[in-house]
């Protein structure tokens, strides 16, 4: 039985909210002539270096959406929040947007810890809530919609590729908090899949700075490639200590997280060049339309803005796809707006094709296989329109709409 | 007489905003100020076995991260919430007693009993933030690591777990806790056993030599504060409906000292009023982008310190009563080398 | 074989980087019972002056051995004057004070340089061993943690400031009326204090990401390790790095990183318990 007393609970508590919620949900934007919507990132903190660019993301993108005439005849205004890389604002700043400021969507809280502290504020007060964040997969929610790549969209493309070209021998090196658990386990379900091996899964404390026993236990096993899901800047020292150890030439790193935190520009070209990641979006993406794009974050933040990574551009694609549904929905209300998101709405951007997937509220779009070279990145190989994973049938919000908590891939 | 008018004056402020709150504010600052007054409610704990009993608890979160879980867990795993906040209250004491048992029956004293109980709150925050995989769970809650446990539900009627209580009874009832919390340190402190722990704070020697069990007073002081904790943590986690590891972590730990340092040591008012004062300002900060927050902030506390050394009450006492030369308090003491 | 001389080094390395990151606080906590919550934007600042300095033109040793010590000496300076200084005797609300340094010295350097700035690598190549190989950096690291322990234990027993120091810091009273400058001997040990964390912060600068918040990795660790250490100076934190590292590491290796990070902060938990006044009252008599 999915639907446990706890879950029972939350939605009991949702309706009761919902007393408070009913009189302020709706009509709030129907006399202005702007509509507003909430940034929520960390500005300032220990996680700035996720949300500022973010941040300019959305902002780029409610230029553009301004520039062209705005919304359905109403100008779109982003309200700010610094989130201080602190959890406890997030729900705060959620119930701001909420009930002061009278949002129509909240995009960000970035971290899981934000966004699972953030989810049920905004689905007890009814906003519906865009999350652009790469993320381990397996949010089927009816209030969030996912536009960045969820577990399978990343591991999936970037192991098989690995498996093939660099060697069966995997060995699993990580942060030790919720995502790269669950990566951790993507690893397994590919190993079985395309016959490799997962050597080991050591998970390190996010503030750990000497990687010397690990990189030990690393040449002990002898990988044919190590994949690396370390997270945060204490964790950049493995890739320095690694590369003094001399070990960059010998073995291969493969990411999904590289280059989120702008790793490969903190670190040395001499430590970083060769590592191997995925994403939908890469800055150097050589298209016309992510020339546009660049000129467009250039005209916003100058021509020293930070790099766009993989991580960050979901502030721009969850913009355009939610514009793109208000459009097609002709309305601002969270049912309409989400009807939208569920009918498969198709938005060419920098990143390629991406498309709306209804019953998952996950997105299917283009993911490239990268390599960076003197701190630029390269494309190896691009896997086109990789859908979200169903996790079986149970990801899907039209059967289970009540369904809020994660699901897990079964190895 | 004209004493006990100026000790009620607060509490009663305090239930006057209580009943007088969901009349005037918004509901986003009724949630708000209830976050916050939980909050106020723990770093009384430590006011109060810092200020009254001298113990420099550097680790009092990890009271407040005990009451908080232990709430989260017992109301999803019981439904009803009255008992999952005793719970909530109970867990820190009971963990209080054993730590406490440790620490003061070894004489350990000062900044180094400070340091055993930050590690101990580090401790606690290493071990729940590698909680992620499934299989640590209690009943059907899992842990679920560095995420934290979501969705906790509010506070609900006594005994009638679908009952949840609106915005403005949860505000009510946050408040209302605070001014009780208050009201029984208060009473706690001008006991015959309070006068006795102001004695130990003093000297612990002279203390001794009189007769007193000191290390009895101060477990007791210490599961008291650890109790007080416990009722923020627990009503902190209801009001916002989500528990973390973050809640052991070194800013959270050190944000309670901030708050009681900036309050003025030894006093009670001064620390509810300065985390409130603290707790809005980094909200506002966060809001309206002026500046790098950081920077903002912590020139903020670089200039209090400055300019309030003694903390906000003792200055404002002192300011009113102008009795210049005991303005300094027990702050004005050298503190010697161990 | 090898692998027991990998072991070894990670033992000896973890020992190094604890009293790499603590020299410096402990010098200040341990002469002046000021617990100098910015010491890790100190390091921070060492890292970023060594980048920085590095990025316009100089020498890397240059820049790590002199640039960054000095540089983090005068912010160390000017903090001293204007905030530590008036605070003197008052414990916590120093702690108050530097954390609101703390706080202001990220902003201040994320404001004037942005969260992203490019690092240098490691310099001196690897040295294989067996099956293994480590990087010769990191030896080099060890050495001069050694020499700065040693030299710092020195100049306290062997010179006539480090007389003058320790004799301020046992009876300040008495210092003072044999006419001694007790303000001034604080300040100039805050100072060196400040220099040795900055020079930290140098050094590892190429083995860890240079960032603003990259000090609240080390600062519970450091805090830890000095509290620990208790009254002696030096040979006290020391002493506290030299229990406490080799444990984590070796839990690391052979159990999981959780369990080491666990068992360093448990281990110093029994240690005040047994020890009150921590490791060096063993042969100091708790003072």
């Amino acid at each position: 039985m999915k639907l446990s007393r706890r879950s029972f609970l939350g939605t009991s508590a949702a309706l009761s909210a919902a007393s408070i919620a009913g009189s302020f949900a709706g009509g709030a934007w129907a006399a202005s002539d702007t509509v507003a919507i909430a940034s929520l990132h960390d500005l300032s903190g220990a996680l700035d270096i996720y949300g500022v660019p973010s941040n300019l993301c959305m902002k780029v993108a409610v230029e553009e959406i301004n520039a062209a005439g705005g919304l359905l005849g109403k100008k779109v205004e982003l309200k700010v929040y610094d989130g201080q890389s602190d959890i406890n604002k997030y729900p705060q700043y959620a119930q701001k947007a909420a009930l002061n400021d009278r949002v129509v969507m909240v995009q960000g809280a970035l971290s899981g810890a934000a966004r699972e502290a953030t989810r049920p504020v905004l689905r007890k007060y009814k906003i519906p809530f865009i999350y652009g964040s790469f993320y381990e997969g397996g949010l089927c929610e009816k209030n969030t919609f996912c536009v960045n790549t969820g577990g399978n969209q990343q591991v999936v493309p970037l192991l098989e590729w690995s498996f093939k070209n660099l060697g069966k021998k995997l060995y699993y090196i990580a942060s030790d908090y919720n995502a790269p658990r669950n990566f951790g386990i993507w690893n397994h379900v590919m190993a079985k899949r395309e016959g490799g091996q997962v050597l080991a899964d050591d998970y390190y404390p996010l503030d750990v700075t000497d990687f010397t026993a690990a990189i030990a236990k690393i040449q002990a096993a002898k990988p044919d490639v190590v994949h690396s899901c370390l997270v945060g800047g204490p964790a950049m020292s493995f890739y320095r200590q690694w590369a003094a150890a001399g070990m960059l030439k010998k073995i291969p790193i493969i990411s999904i997280v590289f280059a989120a935190g702008n790793e490969h520009e903190v670190l040395a070209p001499e430590e970083t060049d060769g590592v191997i990641v995925a994403y939908n979006y890469f800055q150097e993406l050589d298209t016309p339309k992510n020339k546009e794009f660049l000129a467009k974050v250039e005209a916003v933040a100058g021509k020293n803005h930070p790099y766009i990574n993989g991580e960050v551009f979901g502030g721009y694609s969850g913009v355009m796809l939610w514009a793109e549904a208000v459009k097609r929905a002709g309305s601002f209300e969270r049912e309409a707006v989400l009807a939208a998101l569920e009918s498969s709405i198709r938005w060419e951007g920098p990143a390629g094709v991406m498309t709306t997937d209804g019953p998952t509220h996950n997105t299917t779009q283009d993911v490239h296989i990268i390599k960076v070279e003197n701190r630029v990145w390269s494309l190896i190989e691009k896997k086109e329109q990789i859908p979200p994973d169903t996790y079986g049938g149970k990801c899907n919000v039209f059967t289970n709409p009540n369904q809020t908590d994660f699901l897990m891939p079964q190895i | 007489m004209m004493r006990q008018v100026k000790h009620a004056l607060f509490p009663v402020a305090l239930v006057l905003f209580a009943a007088l709150g969901p009349f005037v504010l918004e509901p986003y600052d009724l949630v708000n100020l209830s976050a916050f007054s939980a909050m106020a409610i723990a770093a009384l704990g430590l006011a109060f076995v810092w200020g009254t009993l001298g113990i420099l608890n550097l680790g009092h979160s990890v009271f407040f991260g005990l009451g908080a879980y232990a709430y989260a867990i017992a109301v999803s795993n019981l439904g009803d919430s009255t008992l999952a906040v005793l719970i909530g209250i109970a867990m820190p004491v009971a963990f209080s007693l054993v730590l406490g048992y440790f620490l003061f029956f070894s004489r350990l004293g000062d900044v180094y009993l400070g340091v055993i109980t930050l590690c101990v709150t580090l401790i606690f925050y290493s071990f729940m933030t590698s909680t992620a995989d499934p299989s640590f769970h209690i009943g059907p809650v899992p842990l679920g690591g560095f995420n934290g446990i979501t969705a906790v539900p509010s506070l609900n009627m006594p005994g009638d777990p679908q009952a949840f209580l609106s915005t403005e009874a949860t505000f009510s009832i946050c408040l209302l806790s605070l001014a009780g919390a208050y009201i029984l340190l208060s009473f706690l402190r001008s006991s015959d056993a309070g006068r006795i722990m102001t004695a130990i704070r003093e000297s612990e020697l002279r203390s001794e030599l009189l007769g007193y069990d000191i290390r009895f007073y101060k477990l007791v002081g210490f599961a008291v504060s650890a109790a007080i904790a416990g009722l923020g943590g627990a009503l902190y986690t209801a009001v916002m409906g989500y528990v973390s590891p973050n809640v052991f972590d070194l800013p959270q730990a050190s944000q309670f000292v901030l708050w009681v340092i900036a309050g003025g040591l030894g006093a009670f008012v001064g620390p509810v009023v300065a985390s409130f004062g603290f707790q809005l300002l980094s909200s506002q900060l966060g809001a309206n982008q002026v500046f790098n927050t950081e920077l903002i902030f912590g020139a903020t506390i670089i200039l209090f310190v400055m300019l309030v050394p003694q903390g906000l009450q003792p200055m404002l006492l002192g300011l009113s009563s102008l009795k210049f030369p005991n303005r300094f308090g027990i702050l004005r003491r050298k503190e010697k080398p161990a | 074989m090898d692998s027991f001389v990998i072991l070894c080094f990670a033992v000896v390395n973890s020992v190094a980087l604890l009293a790499l990151i603590s020299l410096g606080l402990a010098v200040i906590f341990g002469m002046m019972r000021v617990i100098n919550f910015a010491h890790g934007e100190f390091i921070m600042l060492g890292g970023y002056a060594t980048v920085i300095a590095n990025h316009c033109g100089v020498n890397l040793w240059l820049s790590m051995l002199v640039v960054a010590p000095m540089f983090v000496a005068l912010i160390g300076a000017v903090a001293e004057r204007l905030i530590v200084r008036r605070l003197y005797g008052h414990l916590v609300t120093t702690m108050l004070a530097t954390w609101g340094l703390s706080l202001f010295l990220i902003g201040a350097v994320t404001a004037i340089f942005g969260n992203t700035t490019m690092g240098v690598s490691a310099p001196l190549g690897n040295i294989p061993i067996g099956a293994y190989s480590i990087g010769a950096y990191q030896l080099f690291l060890i050495g001069i943690t050694a020499l700065l322990v040693v030299s710092s234990l020195l100049a306290l027993h062997w010179t006539k400031y480090g007389l003058i120091a320790r004799a301020a810091m046992q009876n300040s009273e008495m210092a003072a009326t044999l006419g001694i400058n007790c303000d001034r001997v604080y300040a100039v040990t805050f100072i060196v204090g400040a220099a040795i964390s900055g020079l930290a912060g140098a050094l590892l600068a190429p083995i860890s990401g240079v960032l603003p918040h990259m000090g609240a990795a080390y600062v519970a660790r450091a805090f830890v390790t000095v509290i620990s250490g208790g009254g002696a100076l030096i040979t006290g934190f020391l002493s506290a790095a030299t229990i406490l590292g080799p444990v984590e590491a070796l839990l690391s290796y052979f159990a999981t990183p959780v369990v080491g990070q666990a068992s360093l902060l448990l281990l110093a938990v029994i240690i005040l318990r047994l020890l009150p006044t921590g490791v060096s009252s063993l042969w100091t008599g708790g003072r």
